[in-house]
């Protein structure tokens, strides 16, 4: 009886030792600003209510472990203690909880890298999703084909590969721009009601001296360029991220990217632009660079993709929040 | 079995634990260790990245459900259960699948509540229909697929369509076919679930002289639920940050040969990868160039009712083999019901 009592303080004990040191691994990684490496930020108000909670709920472990020490037994007759064939294997259960909490604590914070992107697979195209439905190529048909002339002399680069029968076919039966917009800027950016946000935003930074791919909005600007990219090729682009390297570019090629949260790191998917840089051996993985280039269009991987010719490449410290989010007010 | 398995996969990682706690301590760098086994520095960051990600995001989801299963434990008796449950078992599942509307839970958080419900009399097909249905059904999940999907308004819909019809097939099969508790009994909780039965019923006032420890309970039980899910969490998340960490999307998907491949392939790797049904979708969309819409709608279906760590989590509460049978079930159900979405609805 008396060593179960103790068996039973102890399981108390080690338990509010690691609900606390879940609690406390919280409370460490938002000092650091750290917990930003790991969880979204519009998911970070949850963890730290939960790191409470394991506060709370550890001192009631305390609380227990204190009142068997007293003496008095616990009311509910209900106590966490297992009843194992081996004692051993119940605090063993214990080691599964101090390891991981034990080695994080331990070692440094770190992002995930051009390692995981290799993993994960770049995506050079953010606006596959609408290729596939043929939108896209509809957009890059428009302009010339229509017979009125001021289009053409308006946005010459929207021409670069008009007139292609073969991306006709893509195009199918989705009506596009069916009625004729008066504003010829509007009609290099045709939409249907589902990439009008994206037209919009295209439309706004289409006469930037150089267009900048922020951090609020570095997959919606990344989509918006591959989605109207022939309206953008010749444009000037700044943009920042991790160099980043895939089996079979050429020595002079590299992708700058970042990667994008939408809940925890888990779910992290990299975007970004290929560039050409004759110096791009330089530039180790990794790397972070700023980079300001002129768009082009290549194909990549059997894809049309945005090619940025980098004119100017800059070193720069990794950005403090190394990830970029979903900008949920986007085309609101 | 799954508890031989379990204490199997204990042992190894603890071992494996002890081994590094012995380089930790002695002062040896565990770089230097990973390094013999060919992982790099960048692998390791990878890995401890995802693995301390998945189980931070977990983490409130799940402190939520073992608190709300201890509330429904000491504070709801099994008559007042009976009465928000409806008696045709076809109206029950239809209302189990639209539970999630209501009561958006995670699935890891949704597992130890709804042990305590099927213990307090929730008939078991609606259980694991909510189990199922709630993390696509429900208004969270709604958003973020749609704005993933912002250009095929029509995947949002197949997703709902498709989960709703898979947790009703099951829910169905369930009432039908099943006739054996598949609870697990283990010898601890059903110590729990007996004696507090009796207080329940018999003695309440007798065996509970100060009142407010009733709160301090609901606390204390919510540990012991916490510790016996978490340590499922936390070799899921672990094996999760392998899998992810090690295994490339691109040689998963040279795999996939013909479209049907496709289908398996996708569900395969969102049981793998196990993420969360708020973020699958922008997951899922990444794909869009490379596989078919059905194969991205097994993904989108299949993931949020069936992924590894919570089969792990499952498995500590249900029996094996019908967890097994279940989650066969709901494979072959996704998969047949994404070819025909797909001939049907996103293909017409």
């Amino acid at each position: 009886m008396e060593t179960a009592t103790g068996r039973q303080i102890a399981h108390h004990v080690l338990r509010a030792l690691i609900l606390i040191g879940i609690a406390m691994y919280i409370v460490y990684l938002h000092r650091t600003d750290h917990l930003d490496l790991y969880i979204a930020p519009r998911m970070t108000p949850y963890v730290k209510l939960a790191a409470c909670g394991l506060y709370i709920v550890g001192a009631v472990q305390f609380y227990m472990a204190f009142q068997l020490w007293n003496g008095k037994p616990e009311d509910c007759g209900c106590s966490p203690l297992p009843a194992s064939a081996s004692k051993l294997r119940s605090y063993l259960v214990y080691a599964l909880f101090i390891f991981p909490l034990a080695v994080c604590f331990m070692t440094a914070d770190t992002t995930i890298g051009s390692a995981m992107a290799a993993k994960k697979g770049m995506n050079l195209n953010a606006f596959s999703a609408l290729r596939s439905k043929g939108i896209v190529s509809n957009v890059t048909v428009d302009t010339p084909v229509n017979p009125p002339a001021p289009a053409i002399t308006d946005a010459p680069e929207a021409s670069v590969d008009s007139g292609n029968p073969t991306d006709r076919e893509f195009g199918s039966g989705a009506p596009v721009a069916q009625e004729q917009p008066a504003n010829p800027l509007e009609r290099m950016f045709p939409h249907d009601e589902y990439t009008e946000a994206y037209a919009r935003y295209g439309m706004k930074i289409y006469d930037d001296s150089v267009i900048t791919v922020t951090e609020k909005d570095y997959m919606e600007t990344l989509s918006t360029l591959a989605l109207f990219l022939n309206n953008f090729v010749g444009k000037k682009l700044t943009i920042e991220g991790f160099v980043y390297r895939e089996d079979g570019m050429k020595d002079d090629q590299f992708v700058i990217g970042r990667f994008a949260i939408q809940c925890c790191t888990a779910d992290a998917m990299p975007y970004g632009v290929l560039v050409t840089s004759p110096d791009a051996k330089a530039y180790k993985d990794d790397t972070w660079l700023k980079i300001t280039g002129t768009i082009d269009k290549t194909p990549y991987n059997g894809q049309d993709t945005i090619e940025l010719h980098a004119e100017e490449i800059r070193k720069i410290k990794a950005a403090e929040d190394p990830y970029v989010y979903p900008d949920y007010d986007f085309g609101m | 079995m799954a508890n031989a398995i379990f204490r199997w996969s204990l042992n190894l990682v603890t071992f494996g634990c002890l081994i590094w706690l012995y380089f930790l301590f002695s002062g040896q760098h565990p770089p230097s260790l990973s390094f013999l086994t060919g992982i790099t520095g960048s692998e390791w960051q990878g890995l401890k990245t995802v693995f301390v990600s998945i189980f931070l995001e977990a983490l409130p989801f799940i402190l939520l459900g073992v608190l709300v299963s201890s509330f429904l434990h000491l504070f709801v008796s099994e008559d007042s259960m009976r009465k928000f449950m409806p008696r045709n078992p076809v109206l029950g599942v239809v209302y189990a699948c639209l539970l999630g509307v209501f009561l958006p839970v995670c699935e890891c958080g949704m597992i130890p509540i709804v042990r305590r419900l099927i213990g307090k009399g929730m008939p078991v097909y609606i259980g694991v229909t909510y189990v199922l249905a709630a993390p696509v059904i429900n208004p969270v999940t709604y958003a973020a697929t749609a704005m993933a999907f912002r250009a095929d308004p029509e995947m949002v819909y197949s997703r709902l369509g498709l989960a709703f019809a898979v947790a009703l097939a099951v829910g169905l099969v369930l009432y039908a076919a099943l006739r054996e508790n598949p609870l697990r009994t283990t010898r601890r909780s059903g110590r729990h679930d007996h004696s507090y039965d009796d207080h329940n019923h018999h003695h309440h006032d007798h065996e509970h002289p100060h009142r407010g420890n009733r709160y301090l309970a609901i606390l204390t039980h919510a540990s012991d639920e916490f510790f016996e899910m978490g340590k499922y969490l936390l070799l899921g998340s672990f094996l999760t940050a392998v899998i992810q960490t090690f295994v490339s999307r691109s040689a998963l998907v040279s795999f996939s040969g013909d479209a049907w491949g496709s289908h398996l392939l996708m569900m395969g790797f969102a049981y793998l990868i196990s993420l969360c049904s708020t973020s699958d979708a922008f997951v899922a969309a990444s794909f869009s160039g490379t596989f078919s819409k059905g194969a991205l709608l097994s993904f989108l279906v299949f993931g949020p009712m069936v992924d590894f760590k919570n089969t792990l989590m499952m498995l500590s509460v249900f029996r094996s083999r019908f967890v097994l049978k279940l989650i066969v079930l709901i494979a072959i159900l996704v998969f047949l019901g994404s070819i025909v979405a797909e001939r049907l609805l996103l293909y017409p």
